[in-house]
């Protein structure tokens, strides 16, 4: 496990920084009268990766250990995660 | 002129939801929720796609902050975070049986009955004072500001912080709230873990909790934007004020204020319901 705090606070770090330059982004196009969602979008999607992205890194690092009972927890974690993103892309694409 | 108007009054609870996050362990979605419903006047899918995604904000904000102090837990987040996931796989066949006005009064008598343990036992703490002895598979051992010496901890009855990290997600995607105002009260009245692991753990955990729900929502469309982006930068304000106090407060203090939050949390369930 050594080392994996670093990683998940650099990576969620980031996530969060470029999510909140997108919202900016947005809210500035909004209020200067060019409305637009894609700034909002971005921001949002790389919001929710950051959570993702400390899973898998945690995933990696239970590997690394070979502790196999929380690896093994760590893969339900990404596979209920994962469902959630297969159901999300299925009505996105029936919306659109 | 209007639009400006809510956007900061977004931003502001915003961050107040982020300052009890990074304090307490909570997304914050137990008071922006009702705020978007009772205020705003939006409707509540509306405003439970907005409370998870600042959940999520809250959530990666103050683990990043954490992050290096010792006071996660991963085995134990991990473990919850499973239970918790299911909770929310779950929610599906809850949201068939139960009326949200059902899961309201559900979540404010729980909340109120946890508020009541959590201030009976503020003063007792959960560490103990010797470093070497062995914590277990799922305990550990952390720097305790209160006192400023190395201490441990040891998990007791898991299968009710399980059962409690199930409910928990089973609400969240439901509500629109993180979870974590039922798991840290759990985790530290009941289950051994000390408060500043257990708000930790559980600021970890929710992100993934709400995660595991959010995307349908806005898949669905029923996310708005703009007010998503002026309260994520409100609890990104909050977060960092919070984790500046946090460093400081006592944890019965931090345990005291826990107590209020939940009796708080349940009025505003309950007045919604």
């Amino acid at each position: 496990m050594e080392g994996l705090e670093a990683r998940v606070q650099t990576l969620l770090i980031w996530s969060v920084r470029f999510c909140l330059l997108c919202f900016i982004v947005g809210l500035a196009l909004r209020f200067g009268g060019y409305p637009a969602n894609w700034p909002f979008d971005v921001g949002i999607l790389v919001l929710m990766l950051g959570p993702l992205g400390r899973v898998i890194l945690s995933l990696l690092a239970f590997y690394q250990d070979r502790d196999w009972p929380f690896f093994l927890a760590t893969v339900g974690v990404v596979l209920v995660l994962s469902m959630t993103f297969i159901a999300a892309w299925s009505i996105r694409t029936q919306v659109a | 002129m209007e639009d400006v108007a809510l956007l900061i009054q977004v931003m502001v609870l915003g961050s107040v939801a982020g300052l009890f996050g990074s304090l307490l362990g909570i997304g914050g979605g137990v008071f922006l929720v009702p705020f978007f419903v009772l205020v705003v006047g939006l409707p509540f899918p509306e405003a439970a796609a907005l409370g998870l995604v600042t959940v999520i904000a809250t959530s990666s904000t103050v683990s990043a902050g954490n992050a290096g102090k010792g006071v996660f837990n991963f085995r134990l987040g991990i473990v919850l975070e499973m239970a918790t996931a299911l909770g929310g796989l779950c929610g599906g066949l809850t949201a068939s049986l139960l009326s949200e006005r059902a899961l309201r009064v559900i979540f404010s008598t729980v909340a109120s009955a946890i508020g009541v343990m959590v201030l009976l036992r503020a003063k007792r703490r959960n560490i103990i004072t010797d470093p070497s002895i062995d914590p277990g598979r799922l305990g550990g051992r952390f720097l305790d500001s209160d006192t400023n010496q190395m201490v441990s901890y040891r998990v007791k009855r898991m299968p009710l912080a399980l059962a409690a990290s199930f409910f928990a997600g089973n609400i969240s995607g439901l509500l629109g709230i993180g979870g974590g105002i039922v798991k840290v009260p759990i985790l530290n009245a009941c289950c051994g873990i000390p408060l500043r692991v257990a708000a930790a753990t559980s600021s970890m955990m929710i992100g993934v909790t709400a995660l595991s729900t959010a995307p349908i929502y806005y898949a669905k469309g029923l996310l708005i934007p703009h007010l998503a982006a002026a309260a994520v930068i409100g609890v990104l304000i909050g977060s960092a004020a919070g984790m500046k106090i946090g460093v400081r407060a006592r944890a019965r203090y931090l345990k005291v204020m826990m107590g209020f939050v939940l009796f708080v949390a349940a009025a505003v369930m309950a007045w919604g319901a």
